[in-house]
């Protein structure tokens, strides 16, 4: 009997012990201190060990060390089948959706997809989907480069779009050859075009295929005075050109590197933008070609 | 000039005014009890009641303190756009915390988050993240003793959602 209390006091006084240790017993800020000292890595196996740490690793997120990543594309083959490739230094990872199951089931592999095919934009299903898993990738790595190509824009798109802003560390965003759901919603396009003056990309690139002149004098005179020095090709074969007058001179002085076909310079006052421009002493590239209703000017 | 410091278990530390304005929460304490560097009467007529800390956990306090008492005053790094930070701990504060089981590093810790002694509380808790950095979830959850109340249904919904990649 005596041997039997004793164990049962040992006993107790072990779990005091234990109790004592427990990384839930520290109080919840101190916790969510350690843990935001930690990468998504660490907090993946955190997560599992209790409903507490569960909760708390949620907070730690938003400032865990996100692993660094050269670039994300995401591409869309036709409405079922999307592509989103990863390149994390040498390495590729790769991840086909085609709505057999579920996007949240699955992950990305190993290996580089080649899919040279060009295809027009289309309306894209289960864009929410997509989205959200692009978000958890977003989440966990910090990219050089976002590039979506043949993407449907529509606003499952933009939300994701501006919920990256809130989320993302991207330094050079690519559209390339994307559309707007709903054949040229305007609305849409306004709503990219702002969110995109709110991140202030350093590098951007688009190119769409739509008719109506998305990119106008405003959003380049916007961008330039968010962004000094700004890197920008755009690319909009069937839209119409932009014709700045010379109080363009002082918009066309900042922007690093431009290219655009259909923005058509006068001339006159294109060596004066060139002088602003060389006097910042900052290397840049600007390409001129000759536009093919040069006239006297 | 001295403070007389009183833990929770009625043990009376007498430390350098200095050491005692380390702490945020002392130094306050002591500004709303009228405690001056230069009115002695004032400081050996006052102690400082801290309910919150044990005499043991107390000694290591001052200890800590006596070592970074002539520091001077560093903030975290931003290690990136998200504000994470991150902190290195000196080869002296290493050895200082080695040989603290994991429950005394919480007391310690919660200690130093009371007291408001920010280099103590950030030596405590990269101390911490280092021991977990790179441990799987069973080894964290034996390591720190994590009692687990999530259901194997909720692990696999857990993992589900946070994997990214095969393995």
């Amino acid at each position: 009997v005596n041997e039997s209390t004793s164990l049962k006091k040992l006993e107790a006084n072990v779990s005091i012990m234990r109790a004592m240790n427990h990384l839930t017993e520290l109080p919840d800020d101190c916790s969510l201190n350690v843990l935001s000292r930690l990468d998504h890595n660490d907090l993946d196996e955190i997560e599992t060990t209790s409903k507490k740490m569960r909760l708390i690793s949620d907070v730690a997120r938003k400032n865990a060390l996100k692993t660094p990543a050269t670039s994300l594309l995401v591409k869309q083959r036709n409405p079922q089948l999307l592509y989103f490739i990863m390149r994390i230094g040498e390495d590729s990872y790769t991840l086909q959706f085609n709505g057999t199951k579920p996007l949240q089931e699955q992950r990305m592999s190993r290996g580089y997809l080649v899919d040279l095919i060009e295809r027009t934009p289309e309306r894209l299903e289960r864009s929410d989907e997509i989205l959200a898993r692009a978000k958890v990738l977003l989440q966990r790595f910090s990219l050089e480069q976002l590039k979506f190509i043949a993407i449907s824009i529509d606003n499952y798109f933009l939300n994701y779009f501006e919920s990256l802003l809130r989320t993302g560390t991207v330094k050079e965003f690519q559209f390339e050859k994307c559309a707007f759901e709903n054949n040229e919603s305007e609305e849409g396009q306004e709503r990219l075009k702002s969110l995109i003056l709110s991140w202030k990309p350093s590098t951007i690139r688009l190119n769409f295929t739509c008719k109506s002149a998305f990119i106008d004098l405003k959003f380049l005179t916007d961008l330039v005075s968010a962004v000094p020095l700004v890197q920008v090709t755009v690319y909009s074969p069937a839209s119409t050109p932009l014709r700045p007058d010379q109080t363009f001179v002082e918009v066309l002085a900042k922007f690093g590197t431009i290219t655009m076909r259909s923005l058509v310079i006068n001339t006159d006052w294109l060596i004066e933008a060139v002088q602003q421009r060389l006097r910042q002493k900052v290397a840049g590239d600007w390409m001129f070609g000759v536009s093919t209703d040069l006239n006297q000017q | 000039p001295n403070v007389k410091l009183v833990t929770s278990d009625n043990e009376e530390f007498v430390v350098d005014f200095r050491i005692a304005k380390m702490s945020v929460t002392v130094s306050r304490l002591m500004e709303a009890m009228n405690m001056s560097e230069t009115d002695d009467a004032s400081l050996l007529s006052n102690s400082i009641p801290l309910p919150n800390v044990t005499k043991a956990v107390m000694a290591r306090v001052i200890e800590w303190c006596e070592k970074h008492k002539n520091d001077e005053p560093k903030e975290e790094k931003e290690n990136d756009k998200r504000g994470r930070t991150t902190h290195v701990v000196s080869d002296w504060d290493k050895e200082f915390l080695k040989n603290d089981e994991f429950g005394r590093l919480c007391q310690l810790m919660g200690a130093a988050n009371y007291l408001e002694i920010k280099g103590l509380f950030n030596d405590i808790s990269q101390t911490i993240a280092n021991m977990i950095h790179g441990k799987k979830s069973d080894e964290i959850a034996e390591m720190f003793n994590i009692h687990c109340d999530l259901t194997e249904a909720e692990k696999k919904e857990i993992r589900k959602k946070t994997a990214w990649c095969e393995d």
